[in-house]
């Protein structure tokens, strides 16, 4: 006769693991935004992507659009990077991380770590990036950029183990998703800027770079942030946002020359806000984020002596007049800006945790993902029904 | 058997022209030293086999030889020593990087120290202070990744740097050490026109003061306790002016510092120094190259008011230093750890002539079977020949 082992006394065919060692359990599909040409997107299964290495999945939680996204939506394009086949959109993103690769361990990456996704991959061989300067990198694969056909507007996102940025719990997956964007503004402000405590700073375009690029000064302790639009919708809400002063340029006159224009508007700038051409008051820093040439010569006309421009913003028409002779007199730093480098997205967390940025109000929208295309529609208006300016748009992830 | 590398099974060893198994330099401990027969690696992904060359000896080898250990850093398991090198390219593995325009037979220079490309050093340019780093013929990380000196290795591509047909190997194992030498100069901003000092005429202050030489310095003086050495800088013309320091003891806290002042109130009563206007102010970059305590005094005392010393010279680990001449100087003073992003110049420095005849510092080569000797000749500092020993190289494989 067997003797009855009491079931406390059982062996237990449970294996218990902790939340860490048990993967999360994935869901088998990807459904992603898949740009097939001009004008032309559906919604796929794309296979679900396995980490290798190092590389880590996450499962994407927000994911904000830009204009380079509407412009390959509209395009196909944009300068030598020509869309060739099917290219799930979308790089500005955050997520949960969901499975490690073979190698991503010692990362300090962990399952279930809340994470902003830094989209490019740079090749880590050439001189550029040993050098420090990845964001040159000539190999590139950048997440929606061609040749590349990788996207964050889908489930899942594969990307190596040191380019997904904790987050931690106070900074939500809306915010995570606007490191992209703000990285390029510690980029220019910061890194290349060099922004400094009490210094003065004007940023020509209240668009979602130039207000971030606004907001990481403020953050840096810059004691006058003057925002320039020539909107007044942005120019309000850029000085209830970060912006210290405003200016609007009036229209150029109808038989006034572009140079004497750029100059007459340079020096309202300077009067009406009174600031000083030169010495204590005057302006540090100009960081262009509009492209647009009349900004770039008003850039370049208020700095003070040895002030720093950065070029960030990029127009329809990249090639144009630049006042020389400012540069030259006034020793000017000018310096172009792009994406963004070593450093800049653990700045750009530090400063949202710590309350310096405060991205919330720049979230004006919000769509499923069903509805993306509506995101990209309203991005290229800039502005909604009532005529209240578009910043920047959210699209939840597939449910 | 416990190198750093990928353990090679017997079936899966890769053989070149038939052979499966090579030499080795090894070592296993103090005065212990074997060359030993090993198999040969094959290159993994991303990775290139190469049939070495030559291998230039340093001080850092030499402390291993001697004491089993570089500083703290002890071996542990046994390794094969050497990382000055270059060679020529016998087989390349898969999943090269899309960089990479490297072919079989090419000749290569070696960077050997193998980064982790995504610590928050690499990723802004600084990977000589890499978390993860692994420097082969260095016991810092365990496994110890081995060196340079045996006949066949594998390394990663991207650490290979292709050698014009005009270079020499000489040059490939001469780019590491002037490698540091280039970061130093870097770090210290040199200037054309600059005053400079260089303590210590081994192979490192001697590639120093023929750079100085090379970059527009007006004056380049060197010190050293041997006047052989400092007669080798004058022969190159490398050094504008030279000064024998006095032999000494060893010493070190407040005695060394006594022996630092001494030393540089001797060098400015010496007309090198005297005799050049303003020389005696002190010097717009010092170099201090020997690692000795007094002479890292000695540094900061001969720099001018608001100038720099390069500390690159290892051996003295807790130092203490003269607040009056270094701090209230505002004289900086900056460490040198190895280097980052010089190969390319380095080797373009060799191969444009512009550094003189720097072959002339390889002043003894030996056959990889006698490694031993070598390192003997290097402890001594002196050849049978009685040569004094600057640069000396092992050779593992016929080149040019």
């Amino acid at each position: 006769m067997s003797t009855l082992v009491p079931s406390s006394q059982e062996p237990t065919t449970q294996v218990d693991k902790t939340p860490q060692d048990q993967p999360k359990a994935l869901k088998n599909d990807n459904p992603s935004f898949v740009l097939h040409g001009v004008d032309n997107v559906k919604y796929e299964q794309r296979p679900v992507p396995e980490p290798q290495a190092d590389q880590v999945l996450v499962e994407i939680a927000a994911t904000g659009i830009c204009g380079s996204d509407v412009h390959y939506l509209k395009h196909g394009s944009i300068g030598h990077f020509v869309l060739k086949e099917p290219m799930c959109l979308g790089h500005e993103s955050s997520g949960v991380v969901v499975k490690l690769g073979p190698e991503a361990g010692r990362s300090g990456v962990s399952v279930g770590m809340r994470v902003a996704l830094e989209p490019g991959v740079s090749c880590r061989s050439c001189g550029l990036c040993k050098a420090g300067t990845y964001e040159l990198c000539p190999h590139m694969s950048f997440a929606a950029t061609p040749p590349i056909i990788y996207g964050t507007l889908a489930r899942y996102y594969l990307l190596p183990a040191d380019l997904v940025h904790p987050i931690p719990s106070q900074v939500s997956f809306e915010d995570g998703a606007m490191m992209e964007p703000l990285s390029v503004g510690v980029h220019s402000v910061s890194t290349l800027g060099k922004c400094k405590t009490d210094q003065n700073v004007i940023v020509f375009g209240a668009g979602p770079v130039g207000l971030l690029c606004m907001a990481v000064a403020k953050a840096l302790g810059a004691r006058r942030v003057i925002a320039v639009d020539i909107q007044k919708e942005r120019l309000d809400f850029a000085k209830s946002y970060v912006a210290t002063d405003v200016f609007m340029p009036e229209a150029r006159g109808k038989d006034e020359a572009a140079d004497a224009y750029c100059s007459r508007m340079s020096d309202l700038i300077l009067s009406s806000l009174n600031i000083p051409a030169l010495g204590p008051g005057g302006i540090d820093l100009t960081i262009e984020a509009t492209g647009a040439p009349s900004c770039v010569q008003m850039g370049i006309h208020v700095l003070k002596p040895s002030g720093t421009y950065v070029q960030v913003g990029m127009g329809s028409n990249m090639t144009l007049p630049v006042p020389l002779f400012d540069v030259i007199t006034k020793q000017l730093n000018v310096t172009g800006s792009f994406r963004y480098g070593a450093g800049d997205y653990p700045l750009a967390i530090s400063l949202v945790e710590r309350g310096l940025v405060d991205l919330k109000p720049l979230v004006t929208q919000r769509y499923d993902f069903k509805d993306a295309l509506e995101a990209f529609e309203m991005t290229r208006q800039g502005k909604d029904e009532s005529g209240k300016p578009v910043i920047k748009c959210i699209i939840r992830p597939p449910p | 058997m416990a190198s750093g590398e990928q353990q090679i099974i017997t079936s899966d060893a890769s053989s070149v022209n038939g052979k499966t198994t090579q030499l080795a330099a090894v070592c296993h401990g103090a005065v212990d030293l074997r060359v030993e027969e090993r198999p040969i690696p094959a290159p993994g992904p991303g990775e290139a086999q190469i049939q070495v060359a030559l291998t230039g000896l340093c001080g850092s080898d030499l402390h291993y030889y001697s004491n089993g250990a570089n500083g703290i850093f002890k071996i542990l398991s046994p390794m094969v020593l050497g990382h000055e090198a270059g060679g020529v390219i016998t087989a390349l593995g898969s999943d090269l990087p899309s960089t990479c325009t490297l072919k079989v037979g090419d000749r290569v220079a070696m960077e050997v120290g193998v980064m982790c490309k995504s610590c928050q050093f690499c990723k802004k340019g600084k990977y000589n202070l890499c978390t993860g780093m692994r420097f082969r013929s260095s016991a810092k990380t365990f496994p110890h990744l081995d060196g340079t000196l045996r006949e066949f290795m594998v390394h990663p591509v991207d650490l290979l740097y292709k050698l014009p047909d005009s270079a020499t190997q000489i040059q490939a194992a001469l780019a590491e050490p002037l490698a540091v030498v280039l970061h130093a100069f870097r770090r210290a901003n040199v200037q054309a026109g600059a005053r400079v000092l260089i303590l210590g005429a081994g192979a490192v202050g001697l590639l120093a003061c023929s750079l100085a030489r090379a970059s527009g310095c007006t004056q380049v003086i060197a010190v050293d306790i041997e006047s052989a050495k400092l007669d080798f800088a004058k022969k190159m013309d490398w050094a504008t002016g030279t000064y024998t320091l006095p032999k000494g003891p060893r010493v070190s806290g407040a005695e060394a510092i006594e022996t630092a002042k001494s030393g540089w109130e001797g060098l400015k009563a010496d007309p090198a120094v005297a005799g050049v206007e303003g020389l005696a102010d002190g010097f717009d970059v010092v170099f201090e190259c020997t690692g000795v305590e007094s002479c890292m005094q000695f540094a900061v005392m001969a720099a001018l008011p608001g100038s720099k010393v390069l500390f690159v010279g290892m051996g003295t680990p807790n130092l203490l230093l003269p607040t009056g001449p270094s701090l209230l100087r505002e004289v900086d003073m900056l460490g040198v750890f190895r280097y980052a992003n010089c190969y390319p110049e380095a080797l373009a420095l060799l191969g444009s002539g512009r550094l003189g005849n720097v072959d002339q510092m390889v002043t003894q080569k030996y056959p990889l079977s006698q490694a031993e000797e070598a390192f003997q000749d290097m402890k001594r500092g002196r050849d049978k020949d009685g040569n004094a020993v600057i640069k000396p190289m092992i050779y593992s494989s016929d080149h040019q």
